[in-house]
């Protein structure tokens, strides 16, 4: 399977909704939790992108 | 009004139910309704799953297991074999009544779950995609669009309060009388709380309500709430960079939840760079190796291992390697670092048997110390498969049956691994003559499996014959051989041909097995060495036992490989002494050791007919007694190693006399056989029976009793009762005492043995015992209650044990009522 075909199928049968690149969430729980990670505004230093690390550095 | 309505639909339904109108008519919120009348298992399934048989059988799983409040079903599995364990415990499980929600065709699954309501489900479908009408058309009462409107009387009652019967009238027309439509709005007219709508896996805000939110975030949100499956996906599809940490905690899990398939697909779409780290490849290689498309990840990850150490990778790469360049790999690997993996895999390939043996040892204790639990049972498993293979079938079953606790007690998710663990602790158990708790694991395991994991399947049927032989049911091994060695692929053909020629024999058909073991040897030679091993085993058997003087030259070449299993150079060490007449002297070392280690019951399963093999085994085993009996389940009797046909009559009498060596009186003997309400023997008939039973057997005078030391299966399980080994006795009591024998003295004498063996199993709190023991008293309460309490959490006889005694307690209760019902009625 190569990558495009791999990436159309994934497109095709994903769980996730998506609206001009941001993730439709319905789930409350979900939600919830985002509520949270926003209040405590501190994001996960395993989620920081590679130019945040590389700032850091 | 409207809730009501629909629930009672389904309710009152013959047939499974099918709402064809999904959220904006309200669907959730009449299954969620329904759950508060009765047990429900609601799922959902997406597009995702589709055509997944493993992830709709863990959606399966989890909500049947959620209804229950118990993990009767385990994940990892195809959802037929959910379905096939559904059934076979209906009686336990039921009333349930199972939900689906499906925004995609699901066609095999919904097909399947239809066939529930045969054995009693109830099964009620919320179909979202067109594709699935037509089956729901034809297999369900369809409740469709008009029948979910919600009418003008029914807005008034289920809106809010307060509100005008003009504004209701409006809304109920603009929404089309799509309740979904119509609480959502109604609930914005009124200034209420956004309504919430129900799912299986929390509530969901409305869709008009819904966020858009940045994927990182939702990422992060993702794996702070454990769903490390969802995480992955959403990384590969927009935060690619995120892959390879986010594999740290998902590749285990898609791994032991069955979903390599999945994960090939999504892994196969990461972007590069993203897909050239080492943990990505990792995962790659792993996956790909799953579904057989090896060559999609090869070269990615030969560039990356020509250029780094990356023990884990190269641990992996070696498994899907030739034998001689995986093991060079493997050492590679651990040289770099002797982590869980690399160990386990080194020891795995390591061509040294005893230092294999070391190796996984030491990666068992290496997991403990700083792998996870998967990985420990992973290499404990291998560990205990690598002893059976040497035939130390004693410690193999203590290390699987230890890692079938870890399993079990940390929840771990992969079913498939755990039925094969279940397959190994059997095969061990049986050949170390431990039997307790056998039948029931393996049968509801094989059972689980046929028809949706053949392989597992296969295995398990040939393990259930081993045990059918260990018990003297060969006829029954015969029909279980049979399906293995048809159904089984042209590799694994010379495997079980052997044991279906060994079966076939001892049934006396000759022709069938030489014709067997001939196409086995035919086809085997075609394979690995080991196959044409195994086909010259079955044609040493056949040749053994019809004293085709070549039979010899066929099994010194299957006991004298060194590599093979042990369990079959001990099978052609039997059959070679049959045939060379008894020539233990050239018996290599390790094999005479192993065959003198040997169980009876594994000695047993591994020969063949008893009359042929007595004196075989009397050259391996203790001195027989002169005079032995079997009179659990089975009559049997041998004198002087011939055998010894009592008349049921005569075997009662025998028994008497068994149970008696300091003698038994003529009264005692007339007492303990007259049952009563019929006249005793007269002193005639008494001499006549005493007389052709001394024709067969040496009794004195009286008091009688036998005139040689013997040996007799009751009294063994006496002593071992005695002596507090209760896997034993249980293994030794599976049959009854005589059990057609309606005389006095035998029918006390089983109710004591009995007694004696209940009340030793819930003393003793062995699970396994206590399972078996349960199963076979089927509603006996208290030892159901002695076995949930033994078992361990995880297990999934547990639930089957909890499930047993509510039913129990509940029919009980029934029971307690009828009885007060009249009583009350003659006061009244």
């Amino acid at each position: 399977m190569d990558r495009s075909q791999a990436r159309a199928l994934l497109e095709r049968t994903t769980a996730f909704e998506f609206s001009s690149e941001q993730v439709v969430v319905r789930e409350v729980r979900l939600l919830n939790t985002i509520a949270a990670l926003r209040h405590a505004g501190a994001t996960d230093p395993r989620e920081r992108t590679e130019r945040d690390v590389a700032n850091a550095a | 009004m409207w809730l009501n309505r629909q629930v009672e639909t389904v309710i009152g339904a013959v047939r499974p139910v099918a709402f064809l109108g999904g959220e904006p008519y309200g669907v959730p919120f009449v299954i969620d309704a329904l759950r508060e009348r009765e047990r429900v298992a609601w799922c959902r399934l997406g597009p995702r799953a589709d055509g997944d048989p493993v992830a709709q059988g863990n959606a399966l799983a989890r909500a049947v297991n959620d209804a229950l409040g118990d993990a009767l079903l385990p994940l990892a599995l195809p959802f037929r074999a959910h379905l096939q364990a559904l059934g076979r415990h209906s009686v336990d499980v039921l009333p349930l009544r199972i939900a689906l929600t499906a925004t995609a065709p699901h066609l095999t699954l919904i097909d399947g779950l239809l066939d529930l309501q045969h054995v009693g489900f109830g099964v009620v479908l919320d179909l979202r995609h067109p594709a699935a009408h037509d089956l729901a058309r034809e297999r369900c009462l369809v409740v469709g669009h008009d029948d979910l409107a919600v009418r003008a009387a029914e807005a008034r009652a289920a809106l809010p309060g307060g509100l005008p019967d003009d504004v209701v009238e409006a809304m109920l027309a603009s929404s089309g009388g799509r309740f979904g439509h119509l609480l959502s709005e109604s609930h914005r007219v009124a200034g209420l709380p956004r309504v919430l709508v129900p799912d299986p896996a929390g509530a969901l805000v409305d869709a008009a309500e819904a966020e858009a939110v940045e994927p990182a975030l939702v990422l992060q949100a993702l794996r702070r709430d454990g769903d490390v499956v969802g995480a992955l996906e959403l990384a590969v599809l927009r935060v690619p960079h995120a892959v390879d940490d986010v594999l740290r905690q998902a590749g285990p899990r898609y791994q032991e939840e069955g979903l390599l398939a999945r994960l090939h697909v999504l892994l196969s779409a990461v972007p590069e760079p993203y897909a050239l780290r080492e943990r990505v490849l990792e995962w790659r290689l792993v996956a790909a190796l799953a579904v057989g498309d090896l060559a999609s990840t090869l070269t990615d990850v030969d560039a990356h291992l020509r250029a780094h150490a990356a023990p884990a990778l190269r641990a992996r790469r070696a498994g899907t390697l030739p034998h001689g360049r995986g093991f060079a790999e493997a050492e590679a690997a651990v040289g770099s670092a002797r982590t869980p993996l690399t160990l386990w895999q080194y020891g795995r390939l390591h061509p040294h048997p005893q230092r294999a043996l070391e190796l996984l040892r030491e990666s068992v204790q290496v997991a403990e110390d700083l792998g996870s639990r998967f990985e420990v049972v992973r290499n404990a498993t291998t560990f205990a498969a690598r002893l059976l293979h040497v035939g130390e079938f004693a410690r193999a079953a203590a290390w699987a049956r230890w890692a079938l606790d870890v399993f079990d007690q940390e929840q771990l998710r992969d079913g498939a691994r755990r039925l094969t663990l279940v397959n190994d602790v059997a095969v061990a158990r049986i050949m170390s003559g431990d039997l307790a708790g056998l039948r029931g694991t393996l049968e509801d395991a094989q059972a689980m499996v046929e028809g949706s994991l053949p392989d597992v399947a296969t295995l398990l049927r040939s393990t259930l014959a081993y045990l059918e032989l260990a018990e003297g049911r060969t006829a029954a091994a015969l029909a279980l051989l049979e399906a293995t060695y048809h159904g089984s692929p042209r590799r694994m053909r010379a495997r079980y041909a052997y044991q279906l020629v060994r079966v076939l024999v001892e049934l006396g058909r000759h022709d069938v097995a030489a014709t067997v073991a001939a196409d086995a040897l035919e086809i085997g030679s075609a394979g690995e060495p080991h196959e044409r091993l195994q086909g010259l085993l079955a044609r040493g058997i056949a040749r053994a036992c019809a004293g085709d003087p070549g039979a010899s030259d066929d099994l010194v070449e299957v006991l004298m490989a060194h590599d093979q299993v042990m369990e079959q150079r001990l099978c052609a060490a039997l059959h070679y002494l049959l045939a060379s007449g008894g020539a233990a002297h050239n018996l290599p070392a390790d094999v005479a050791d192993a065959l003198r280690a040997l169980h009876p019951i594994g000695l047993r399963v591994l020969s063949g007919p008893v009359e042929r093999f007595e004196a075989v085994w009397s050259t391996l085993m203790r001195p027989s007694a002169h005079l032995e009996f079997a009179f659990l389940g089975r009559t049997s009797c041998r004198y002087r190693g011939d055998a010894v046909t009592l008349p049921p009559r005569l075997s009662e009498a025998a028994l008497a006399l068994a149970l008696h060596p300091e003698g038994i009186s003529r009264e005692q003997l007339n007492a303990f056989l007259t049952p009563e309400g019929q006249p005793p023997f007269t002193p005639g008939g008494m001499r006549g029976m005493l007389t052709r039973l001394r024709v067969l057997l040496p009794v004195s005078d009286a008091p009688y009793r036998f005139t040689v030391p013997y040996r007799a299966d009751v009294l063994e399980a006496r002593t071992l009762l005695a002596a507090g080994q209760v896997r034993e006795a249980v293994t030794l009591l599976r049959g009854r005492l005589l059990p057609d024998s309606e005389a006095p003295g035998i029918e006390e004498q089983r109710l004591v043995l009995e007694e004696e063996l209940r009340q030793a199993a819930l003393q003793a709190a062995d699970p396994d015992a206590l399972f078996d023991l349960a199963e076979r008293l089927v509603d006996d309460i208290e030892c159901w209650e002695a076995t949930a309490a033994a078992l361990a959490a995880g297990d999934p006889r547990l639930a089957l044990a909890r499930a047993r005694v509510r039913r129990l307690e509940r029919e009980y209760a029934h029971a307690h009522e009828a009885r007060r019902e009249p009583a009350r009625a003659s006061v009244d």
